[in-house]
């Protein structure tokens, strides 16, 4: 989506393409909550049974992606190759495409994940009742998912843009990126039994 | 080499004051640095220890206040900044 949402691609002004990078928060935001009521839910129903029976479900699909992480190729819920319809961008105008992607990627299981650490967020908020809690940690996510949107800006050239954006995935420390995720999540699981 | 110390300090005492650290940093603006001393310069960089010390006060603040699991709020800016790696 960094090839999509910026002034270069959409051909639009640096203000119009603020309001497509807040558009785009607002929609991983809307489907982050999509997929904590479905989690929710799942949870609640869980919870009839025992309040430690949510374990059962999230602590398998944390390993099963924290060993994906590391290296490992394991079966994991989500599409593990698919990304965001490239075919969207041409159908609707930038803003709408924005909200779109975003929602896609925002609710995870439409799209790949790409780290175990977004499986074990949906797993801990799942287990979230409070709504500050829950609107706060999604505004976290949301926000933070959208670093990518924001830091692709490159200028209203294209070839200056695909440049950078080369020069950026060029970078060095993707294994230890991925590391880094698996422990995070594994802690997160820690966390989780240690708090059911 | 010890009449040009001398010399040295008698132009550096002339010096009006703070007038040596702009003659040092624009000499050393040019000198070329490894990536290693890149990454160092940042540590001791004013605006990076602002922001380092800004963002932490703000994340304890709204953390504290409003009584959130610190370990959901990382999991969570985790989850979205990583993504931004993504091949």
């Amino acid at each position: 989506m960094a090839f999509t949402i910026n002034p270069a691609v959409s051909r639009v002004g640096y203000r119009r393409w603020i309001i497509h990078v807040g558009l785009f928060a607002l929609g991983v935001g809307l489907g982050a909550l999509l997929t904590y009521c479905i989690a929710r839910g799942l949870y609640a129903a869980l919870a009839t049974i025992s309040p430690a029976a949510w374990l059962a479900v999230a602590l398998p699909l944390v390993a099963l992606a924290a060993l994906r992480d590391l290296g490992v190729r394991t079966p994991v819920p989500y599409p593990a190759r698919r990304q965001v319809p490239e075919w969207l961008r041409r159908m609707l105008p930038p803003g709408l495409t924005a909200i779109a992607y975003g929602g896609q990627l925002g609710t995870g299981f439409l799209t790949r994940f790409t780290y175990s650490t977004h499986i074990a967020f949906v797993a801990l908020l799942a287990s979230q009742s409070s709504t500050t809690v829950v609107g706060a940690s999604v505004l976290a996510f949301a926000l933070s998912k959208s670093i990518v949107v924001v830091s692709s800006l490159a200028g209203d050239s294209y070839p200056e843009f695909e440049r950078r954006l080369l020069y950026r995935h060029r970078a060095r420390g993707q294994a230890t990126l991925r590391a880094a995720n698996a422990a995070l999540a594994l802690a997160v699981a820690f966390v989780l039994i240690a708090n059911l | 080499m010890r009449r040009l110390h001398h010399l040295y300090l008698q132009v550096v005492c002339q010096l009006p004051p703070g007038h040596l650290c702009d003659v040092i940093e624009a000499s050393s603006q040019d000198l070329p640095r490894s990536r290693a001393e890149g990454l160092l310069g940042l540590a001791i960089s004013p605006y990076l220890i602002v922001t380092a010390v800004v963002a932490g006060a703000a994340g304890v603040a709204i953390t504290d206040s409003l009584d959130l699991p610190l370990w959901l709020v990382l999991v969570a800016s985790t989850a979205g900044w990583s993504s931004a790696w993504s091949p």
